[in-house]
């Protein structure tokens, strides 16, 4: 794949493990990831790219994963991304309507099978 | 609508009660009040008064002490805890896995089949919002297929600033299967 035709992903996570883990993972699909350890370098690396996903951890010191999904909702600089949320935990019947609220995609139980992560994110950016 | 809270603790294992600190020993009562109704054992999770203090108010108002069984989060901190037989005393609230493993202790070999945490946001005095709610989520997963109750008192505006109460209703309101809030 050309490397203009890549299509680019932010992971947000503060476990540097899995940010590594992903990362690879996804490279190897062909999309150039690139990754940041909380809310604060999530909001620096996107003054610089346009991504066509954000991965976002959930539960991280600083900005919980929810501000950040806020956060770029109510930039009209970021306000369209698309964004889905890599979580540890399961979502109650209220917490998915305000992934809804959100317009968060999808969500990815972690620890995760490498293929349904793929698969998701195809589903969501191709 | 007059909320049944009964109805609610019956209904929900992961509920999340908000309420104004000036409010807080009325509903206290009605929270009491409802679990006691469920006729089961109660594990009593002291995160804001020691067990001293919890178990005096408790008899003062009529309660049985016998349903209770209490994990005392705060007397270890500041001096060494008188024993008691229906209390495991932890020592200290930075310790989150201690208290994991009381409240384990608490429903296996106790039998506690509701845990009443009074109140969570008083840990934000000691951790971060994160690992708080992080800290929930581990004790809400982690017997999620046993019919466990765990009712999570929070103050809208506790010691700690409201800002950082609000952020942890928000964020444990994403897990919980209803947050109610006591007006």
């Amino acid at each position: 794949m050309l490397n203009m035709a890549k299509k680019k992903i932010l992971v947000v996570d503060d476990e540097a493990s899995l940010r590594e883990l992903v990362s690879a993972i996804l490279e190897q699909e062909g999309y150039d990831v690139t990754t940041a350890e909380d809310g604060e370098e999530c909001f620096r690396k996107l003054k610089n790219m346009k991504p066509d996903l954000v991965l976002l951890d959930m539960m991280m010191p600083g900005m919980s994963g929810r501000e950040v999904c806020e956060k770029i909702r109510k930039d009209p600089k970021t306000k369209d991304l698309k964004v889905a949320f890599l979580t540890v935990a399961k979502f109650s019947e209220s917490g998915k309507g305000v992934l809804s609220d959100m317009k968060v995609l999808d969500y990815i139980t972690k620890p995760f099978d490498n293929d349904d992560l793929i698969k998701r994110v195809k589903k969501i950016i191709g | 609508m007059t909320l049944d809270l009964l109805h609610e603790i019956e209904s929900n294992k992961f509920l999340i009660i908000l309420m104004e600190e000036r409010e807080y020993l009325l509903k206290l009562d009605e929270i009491i009040k409802s679990v006691e109704k469920t006729r089961t054992k109660i594990c009593y999770v002291c995160l804001s008064k020691p067990v001293k203090d919890v178990t005096e108010d408790l008899k003062n108002k009529g309660f049985r002490i016998s349903d209770f069984f209490f994990i005392d989060v705060l007397t270890s901190h500041y001096q060494e805890p008188e024993m008691r037989s229906n209390c495991i005393f932890v020592r200290s609230p930075h310790n989150l896995a201690s208290i994991r493993v009381a409240i384990k202790k608490a429903v296996d070999e106790k039998k506690c089949s509701v845990i009443l945490f009074d109140t969570i946001s008083t840990l934000l005095i000691y951790q971060q919002t994160h690992t708080v709610v992080d800290f929930t989520h581990h004790l809400v997963s982690e017997d999620a297929k046993e019919n466990i109750k765990k009712l999570f008192i929070m103050l809208k505006h506790d010691t700690v600033p409201a800002e950082e109460s609000e952020r942890l209703a928000k964020d444990l309101g994403m897990f919980a299967d209803k947050t109610i809030s006591m007006e």
